[in-house]
């Protein structure tokens, strides 16, 4: 079974029509139980209770930088193979992905504050993520200001595979330069740098979040979806509407 | 749990990060809602030419 079928617009909303509402469930409930184990997380010895702010801000910074990840392959996919389907992904999880590099970033100013004594500072990951968080807005503007989504879908395409050279810097500009930001709090390579009381509530909220961003991308592109067939079948009804004026007798 | 001075910090935090999922999942689900009455009244529409 090859996953191009589901590039099939009819094939995906068939697949995903069951997975919806169970999805939005167990965002509901892995949110709901990760919010309060996260929040009843002892204060850490330096850090007091902002080391909670951790739980959502860690989650939010994966899913910001991750989303842009696939929506360019997405984006790739769709220049290559010209599927739409990938296209409408694409569209769909940019408002995803801006909403969660906006959370990554109020929640980093206002840990930043009480830590680094300062809001903001012009580090490299912070600004790389700026950036992302603009090519994120640029993208999605770009999809409303043009009419004709063949060309909108293209045109965004592009864009998004300019872009994706900051999510990789967003990424990576810890390994690459000394920053005040400080480096992966979760890594396999470096081994276990968050203490067990932190660590698995963190875990926890990540698949909560990732679980959402599924439930929500499946969603959005089951709207695009819709959106798309609908304006199709308004287009078609208005050739054929305009062909019977036209061979009417005058 | 919040027994320090950074309480507000976390609060504003937590209600930041509230506010910005809440908008986003009530504007999905209700983007999705409005797609498909559009949908159907395309099919409608389609159905009667």
């Amino acid at each position: 079974m090859s996953i191009w079928r589901f590039a099939n617009p009819a094939a995906f909303m068939a697949l995903t029509r069951h997975l919806v509402g169970p999805l939005w469930l167990a965002a509901g409930v892995l949110l709901a139980l990760g919010t309060i184990w996260s929040l009843s997380a002892p204060p850490d010895y330096q850090q007091g209770s902002t080391v909670l702010i951790l739980f959502i801000h860690v989650p939010a910074a994966l899913l910001a930088i991750n989303t842009y990840f696939l929506m360019a392959i997405a984006s790739g996919i769709g220049l290559i193979r010209g599927h739409h389907v990938s296209y409408l992904v694409a569209k769909a999880a940019a408002p995803i992905g801006a909403a969660f590099t906006a959370i990554a970033l109020i929640t980093g100013a206002v840990w930043g504050q009480p830590m680094w004594g300062t809001w903001w500072v012009w580090d490299a990951r912070l600004t790389a993520v700026l950036i992302m968080f603009f090519f994120y807005l640029g993208y999605m503007a770009l999809w409303a200001a043009i009419d004709d989504p063949d060309k909108a879908a293209e045109l965004t395409s592009v864009l998004c595979l300019v872009g994706v050279i900051f999510s990789v810097l967003s990424r990576y500009a810890v390994f690459f330069w000394a920053t005040l930001h400080q480096g992966a709090s979760l890594s396999l390579a470096s081994g276990q740098r968050v203490d067990d009381a932190y660590r698995d509530p963190l875990y926890l909220m990540i698949v909560a979040f990732y679980v959402l961003f599924l439930a929500l991308l499946l969603t959005r592109t089951r709207t695009e979806i819709r959106r798309r067939r609908a304006r199709a079948l308004r287009a078609k009804a208005s050739r054929a509407s305009e062909a019977m004026e036209a061979a009417a007798p005058a | 749990m919040f027994s320090d001075h950074y309480a507000l910090y976390v609060i504003s935090a937590y209600v930041s990060t509230a506010l910005i999922l809440g908008a986003v999942i009530w504007s999905s689900v209700a983007a999705g809602r409005r797609a498909k009455v559009e949908l159907e009244e395309a099919e409608r529409l389609g159905g009667r030419r």
